[in-house]
């Protein structure tokens, strides 16, 4: 019994060493049109990047976009997002088609990011190419863009504000992932 | 024996889950202000607690109809209308500061500001928000049909509210504003040149931008018996940038200080419908 435990508990922490952490990620979205271009980006995001397993886990608080005019903002929480019922937007998926080799030599590589998207309480599959690169202090910094339409989370526009909002954002993110250990 | 070492497999995982949790538990600010507890700076035709973003200018222009009472010949009120037009700007978070200018009795210009005290935050660390009103009144018009020129410090007033207000979920605000109305000019002897009383608002919020709003201000003190408390009734519709704003009162008034002391209903009872008027608020944000 004693032995199950101790043999247990090391596996944990051999699992538990190859999850890495990211706190102060940027998450971006962008809606451009003739009229006006929309823009909100929180800078803490938070992340979980397990390379072993090829998992990723991102989670954004939704009131933590910061918009340049703050009654866009009001909105962005009030109207479309509805933070109050759904206060967090989530991804969870996978990391596959890593030269492993290229990213432990430091290069930055070419993933392919696999899982869901929840916003607004709706959740859609996406598959979208991304990068990762290792820095000298064992830190991975990652970088993804990809397009989300607006109807495919349930998010309903007014139809005199429809000229003024794209249909699909960009969705840009960018993250630092530290061992989970260092992070705390 | 097989369980315990089934079980403690996952807990590395349950351990990871657990850090991400915590780490954006971490990431929401302890004091992140709940925003909108009203849509617009005025619940109805009195203030709410909010003002206007920093940066941002907002125009707002008033419409208060006649009496339904006019009936066919007016338009049921519509021929006779009291206009207010303003702009106010946010300074800062904290601080509106707006001039406005209204049709009504005297042609009253009027500059205001409302200052946030408090502002209640989504944690509930600040149960309330509390914000501070103050505007000074003076009328354009030297003979408000006197016959003679009034002097200015005649034609001075001012109002001062102390404006309470919780969002108390998604759907529902309430306010509560003690007030305090000067006037220089006055109706009668039983008006007093100190009137004081307290401010009821609300909003119940039935769809994504569709709210029904309602306010009355009941005085206490300082306001003869002619005068009843002033009501309204309205909705706000929201389109992006404007905040559209319909409502009924039984106030011919368009500046609080006239209209939270000076309102007859008429002869009749309070809820007589051919008292009431039609009016509205058109209210347009522009980011500077």
């Amino acid at each position: 019994m004693k032995k199950t435990l101790f043999i247990a508990a090391c596996s944990a922490s051999a699992v538990f060493a190859s999850g890495m952490i990211a706190t102060n990620g940027y998450v971006r979205f962008f809606s451009t049109t003739s009229i006006e271009n929309i823009e909100g980006v929180s800078q803490t995001a938070v992340s979980s990047l397990d390379l072993d397993a090829g998992k990723m886990a991102i989670k954004a608080r939704n009131t933590t976009f910061v918009f340049p005019d703050k009654l866009m903002q009001e909105h962005f929480n009030e109207n479309y997002m509805e933070s109050d019922k759904y206060p967090v937007s989530s991804f969870s998926g996978t990391v596959s088609g890593m030269n492993r080799e290229a990213f432990d030599a430091g290069k930055k590589v070419m993933v392919v990011i696999d899982g869901d998207l929840e916003v607004h309480g709706v959740t859609k599959h996406y598959h979208t190419p991304g990068y990762l690169q290792k820095a000298a202090d064992g830190s991975v910094t990652g970088e993804t863009s990809f397009q989300v339409k607006i109807a495919d989370h349930g998010i309903k526009v007014p139809s005199v504000v429809a000229a003024k909002l794209a249909d699909s954002m960009a969705i840009t993110s960018r993250f630092t992932w530290h061992s989970a250990e260092k992070a705390k | 024996m097989k369980i315990h070492t089934f079980l403690l497999a996952f807990l590395p995982l349950a351990a990871f889950a657990d850090d991400l949790d915590s780490a954006l538990a971490v990431s929401a600010p302890a004091n992140e202000p709940v925003s909108a507890t009203f849509k617009s700076i005025r619940v109805v035709q009195g203030q709410s607690v909010e003002t206007t973003h920093q940066g941002e200018l907002n125009g707002t222009i008033s419409h208060r109809f006649g009496q339904f009472s006019t009936g066919l010949d007016d338009l049921w009120g519509l021929d006779f209308a009291s206009m207010r037009i303003g702009v106010d700007y946010g300074f800062t978070e904290w601080l509106d500061i707006g001039v406005e200018r209204s049709s009504n009795n005297g042609k009253p210009v009027d500059l205001w500001g409302k200052a946030r005290l408090l502002q209640q935050t989504v944690s509930g660390s600040i149960p309330l928000s509390v914000s501070w009103f103050a505007s000074g009144y003076v009328m354009t018009e030297s003979s408000e049909g006197l016959g003679y020129a009034l002097p200015f410090e005649r034609r001075l007033s001012s109002v001062n509210e102390l404006i309470v207000a919780r969002k108390f979920n998604e759907d529902l605000s309430l306010q509560v504003s003690p007030t305090v109305v000067t006037r220089q000019l006055r109706p009668y002897n039983g008006d007093g040149e100190v009137a004081l009383g307290v401010g009821f608002a609300g909003r119940y919020k039935l769809a994504s931008r569709f709210a029904l709003t309602a306010e009355t201000t009941p005085m206490f003190y300082g306001v003869s018996q002619t005068w009843d408390p002033a009501c309204a009734l309205g909705v706000d519709i929201e389109t992006g940038g404007h905040v559209f704003q319909l409502y009924v009162s039984n106030s011919t008034y368009l500046t609080e200080d006239r209209m939270y002391t000076e309102t007859k209903t008429g002869p009749h009872t309070a809820l007589d419908v051919n008292t009431l008027a039609f009016g509205f608020n058109i209210t347009r944000g522009w980011a500077l």
